[in-house]
């Protein structure tokens, strides 16, 4: 899950990433914030999200259900001095995404668990969108 | 300058690192992509993103000098790399973490006092 899954984007219509735009992003920008990797998977109940937050502890975390969708946003610790990489390319400050969450999608119900470096989204699907079984009369 | 000449022209980012450390380490196999390198003082850390992964999933080992890392993918997948490590390289102090995704090799320099040996006259 090196790039971010371009496909779950386009094959539901619950969540898309957002245009990025504003000031706010050119301060992210700035600071060498970087949006993450991350894919979705959706089952008759909920739609799970994950993205990939290396260094990111839960203090530093901001998961925000606003109208016009969702944030992510996670700064990146980093130990001692780290201006001096010799090789590679210099990790990011922080991470930032911007999803759509659809009206299908019950997002200020979503759970949220950070473990290991990548945030676990569950987000439920409201109740007009959950599978119905009809009972054959 | 540690490389031999044949390597150095088969890849030109290997010439840079040689130049970068200088009979530190060299690398015989391509790094991994995520590989990041952090000098200080004291030390050099190797710096590898790998969120969602455990402590179970990697095998480092220093042997004759090299520093080895296995990486497990799966039941039957595995990536390796290895690190010929230089003189100036502490091979007695190298330590590791895995912290938030992040694995983290620190590699510490060996004070000037202990590349010198000296001999008693008998």
């Amino acid at each position: 899950m090196n790039q971010p899954d371009n496909r779950c984007m386009t094959e539901s219509t619950t969540l898309a990433s957002s245009d990025r735009c504003g000031t706010e992003e050119c301060r992210t920008q700035a600071e060498n914030w970087v949006e993450p990797a991350w894919r979705s998977q959706r089952d008759d109940h909920s739609v799970v999200v994950e993205v990939e937050l290396p260094g990111v502890v839960k203090d530093d975390l901001v998961v925000e259900a606003k109208p016009e969708g969702l944030l992510i946003e996670g700064a990146r610790r980093q130990p001692g001095d780290t201006t001096r990489v010799v090789y590679g390319t210099p990790s990011p400050d922080g991470y930032r995404l911007k999803l759509r969450v659809g009206e299908k999608l019950n997002a200020p119900s979503m759970t949220a668990k950070l473990e290991a470096g990548v945030l676990r989204l569950e987000i439920p699907l409201a109740e007009e969108a959950r599978p119905k079984r009809i009972e054959v009369g | 300058m540690i490389l031999s000449p044949h390597l150095r022209s088969a890849s030109p980012w290997l010439d840079d690192f040689a130049r970068i450390f200088d009979r530190a380490f060299q690398i015989q196999r391509s790094a991994p992509s995520n590989l990041r390198i952090v000098d200080a003082e004291d030390a050099w850390t190797l710096e590898l993103d790998f969120p969602g992964r455990k402590r179970e999933a990697f095998d480092l080992e220093v042997v004759d000098r090299k520093l080895r890392l296995t990486v497990r993918e799966g039941d039957d997948s595995e990536n390796r790399f290895q690190l010929p490590l230089g003189p100036t390289v502490d091979v007695t102090g190298i330590t590791s973490s895995l912290e938030d995704g992040i694995l983290r090799i620190r590699l510490p320099r060996r004070s000037k006092a202990d590349e010198s040996t000296r001999i008693k006259i008998s």
